[in-house]
């Protein structure tokens, strides 16, 4: 009786938490001193909105029997959950805070363009309940965080760069980390990113034509998914086998992002595909 | 272009080329070595009373007093370029050119590190000790100089121990080590290559060291100079250290990620064409190149490769200066300890037409006499102060500044003379 407007107040509350932190991620990297203060108000904001974020998941699950990928605003919000706690295990093992700002930002962004449009579909397709389906959209919302976070690490190797090779004292040389570590994260990112989408694709491929029936290789979805791990795959070459120069590698991961992001909002928000549940 | 007629009383002036008025490509060109101060010394002999030459990585800096025949400043400049065959880069505009209290603020402000590209650099005191060291064991220091280097160094060292002006205050070193780990974070897995033995090769060493890096090259024309550098180090810890060849070192560039080079060479140690065909070894690894040498070692098309970052000293100065607004606080508190040596110096230096007389009058010491040196020094009191003005304001030209200078000698000389007419009951 309570839980819709529960699941309401907590949507709205995630959406202002993201700002918030957003914000206090933007005063740590832009101010010129550090304070311990901003730094454990930042640990403790970041648990608590993975926390209340997976409460969320939770109780809309309980309320509404399915996961939350029915619809793009509840990809949305996991996706912004995924960056989030991504984000969570980068800066708990590196100890850099000071990327937080550029993460957190993007997945607040998610979150709030989720809170606003988010509404429950009077009709679930039955697809939607299949184990593999499950699976296919871990994997490809694991995948696009990972491209989420490689291009932001990829933009930031660049700002960086190009501080160091010009002799600019500025902001981004001071506070960000060294360009070994975001070329370091940036690229284990698109490793991730590839094998993430490379999983996707494959349970894609065995689990739609099983529960498609007008399933089509033709279907745009399927093609700029296709692209964008084609993007992925070009980046994983010029790693391991190639060994380009991290600049290209950088803007490699900064145009996956581009393209990816593009790509999706065409195909999701103008074509018709068989590959839409709602 | 200063122009002092013949006039008995010596003038001090000093002529330069600093970060102020000229880039580091005209700067090298134009840097002497150690070893060649006392040959551009001896060039000035016959025009100059006496001559002290600062040539750092920021200035090279001509400090004299004149010889009563006669000055011009074009003359001192021409023969700079001319001894150092600068010719093509270097030409008069590039120099600034003062005389008198200005030329000694000057230095004051040089000495404290005011002056410096990077406030707060404290190698600069030992480099004006140093250029003055060799100007007196080559005999071109005299009465003027002793006592402005004098000066200039106490005011410096005031500075230093009254205000935190030097505290964490930049050094190429310093930078050096933290460009390094801006680029790389870790260096523990890193090998350097030290190019020369002088003393910022070995402070950056020294730091590396501390930061635990894996290996370090050390090379130098003169291997022994390599070795004593590697003695002098306050041991490696997990460092290791080998020496290499002079002749053979570019054989192991690609080894190393960083590269340190503060050769006293003329020419590029390290050429574009040599580079090129290491830069394909390193297989796109970064590399971090710092070139400390004025002129430098390194040629600066290296640069345009992309994984390689090559730094000369005015970068380094540009990018690594964490304590900049702290120092910057305490500028004030510096120039207020400048302006009561300096005053000090200029009380004395502007006495010295009438010193024999002072001497004089100290000596055969009674009442009128102690009333005497008493208006001497109320006088000069009230117009060094004035000058002193002039100088902080920028006021007034060099020739301004150089009548001022007659003028007021002759009216000590007048004070001086109706004392002496006084005496003699004349």
């Amino acid at each position: 009786m309570f839980s819709e407007p529960i699941i309401s107040i907590i949507n709205y509350l995630l959406a202002g938490i993201y700002v918030l932190s957003s914000l206090i991620y933007g005063k740590h990297f832009f101010s010129k001193s550090n304070s311990e203060t901003t730094l454990r108000i930042l640990s403790f904001i970041l648990v608590f909105v993975i926390v209340l974020q997976f409460l969320y998941f939770l109780i809309r699950g309980i309320v509404y029997k399915h996961a939350p990928i029915t619809t793009p605003f509840e990809i949305m919000t996991l996706l912004a959950f995924c960056i989030t706690v991504t984000y969570f295990i980068i800066e708990l093992k590196t100890g850099v805070t000071q990327t937080g700002f550029f993460i957190i930002s993007i997945a607040a962004i998610f979150q709030i363009v989720s809170s606003i449009f988010i509404e429950e579909l009077d009709k679930i397709n039955p697809v939607l309940n299949s184990w593999l389906l499950g699976f296919h959209v871990a994997f490809a919302l694991a995948g696009y965080s990972a491209i989420v976070i490689s291009g932001i690490y990829g933009f930031l190797y660049l700002k960086m760069y190009n501080h160091i090779k010009s002799n600019k004292p500025s902001n981004f040389y001071k506070k960000l980390p060294s360009l070994f570590l975001l070329e370091k994260l940036a690229k284990t990112s698109i490793l991730f990113g590839f094998a993430f989408l490379t999983f996707t694709i494959i349970i894609g491929i065995i689990w739609l034509p099983m529960a498609i029936e007008e399933f089509s290789y033709t279907d745009p979805k399927l093609i700029t998914t296709f692209a964008v791990w084609i993007v992925y795959l070009l980046g994983y070459i010029s790693i391991k086998i190639y060994r380009t120069e991290s600049r290209t590698t950088m803007k490699l991961a900064l145009l996956g992002l581009v393209f990816a992001v593009c790509s999706i909002l065409i195909v999701n928000f103008l074509f018709e595909s068989f590959h839409r549940f709602y | 272009m200063i122009k002092i007629p013949s006039h008995k009383h010596p003038v001090i002036f000093s002529v330069g080329i600093n970060h102020k008025t000229a880039p580091l490509e005209v700067r090298e060109k134009i840097s002497i070595n150690e070893e060649n101060l006392p040959d551009v010394l001896n060039c000035y002999k016959d025009v100059l009373k006496e001559c002290m030459i600062i040539s750092t990585c920021n200035r090279t800096e001509i400090y004299g007093v004149t010889n009563g025949s006669g000055f011009d400043s074009e003359y001192i400049k021409h023969k700079l370029i001319e001894y150092t065959g600068a010719g093509d880069t270097v030409n008069p505009g590039h120099f600034y050119e003062l005389i008198l209290g200005s030329s000694a603020a000057q230095l004051f402000n040089v000495a404290s590190s005011l002056d410096s590209m990077v406030v707060g650099d404290s190698q600069v005191i030992h480099q004006v000790k140093r250029s003055y060291q060799v100007a007196s064991e080559n005999g071109f220091t005299g009465k003027v100089l002793n006592q402005i280097v004098q000066k200039a160094l106490h005011a410096a060292k005031k500075v230093k121990s009254s205000t935190s002006l030097f505290e964490g205050a930049f050094s190429i070193s310093y930078a050096a080590v933290e460009l390094a780990a801006k680029i790389f974070g870790d260096l523990k897995n890193l090998t350097a290559l030290v190019i020369g033995a002088g003393e910022t090769a070995e402070l950056t060493l020294d730091n590396l060291i501390k930061k635990n890096i894996k290996k370090v090259y050390i090379t130098n024309r003169t291997r022994k100079n390599a070795e004593d550098l590697l003695k002098k180090l306050n041991g490696s810890g997990t460092t290791e250290c080998e020496i290499l060849e002079f002749s053979d070192f570019k054989n192991s560039v690609f080894q190393a990620d960083i590269i340190i080079s503060s050769t006293g060479a003329s020419n590029y140690v390290l050429k574009y064409d040599e580079y090129k065909k290491i830069v394909k070894k390193k297989k796109g690894e970064p590399v971090l190149i710092i070139d400390i040498a004025v002129p430098r070692d390194i040629d600066p098309e290296i640069d345009k490769f992309g994984n390689v970052f090559l730094k000369n000293i005015d970068d380094l100065n540009s990018i690594v200066d964490d304590n900049f607004e702290k120092r910057m606080s305490v500028i004030p508190e510096a120039e207020k300890i400048i302006r009561f040596e300096l005053m000090e110096f200029l009380n004395w230096y502007y006495t010295i037409p009438v010193q024999p007389a002072i001497q004089f009058i100290q000596a055969n010491s009674n009442g009128q006499a102690g009333s005497q040196i008493k208006e001497i020094r109320n006088f000069l009191t009230e117009n060094i102060a004035g000058i002193y003005n002039k100088i902080t304001f920028g006021a007034g030209s060099s020739n301004e500044e150089l009548n001022h200078y007659y003028g007021l000698i002759e009216k000590l000389e007048q004070i001086n003379q109706s004392f002496n007419r006084q005496v003699n009951g004349g």
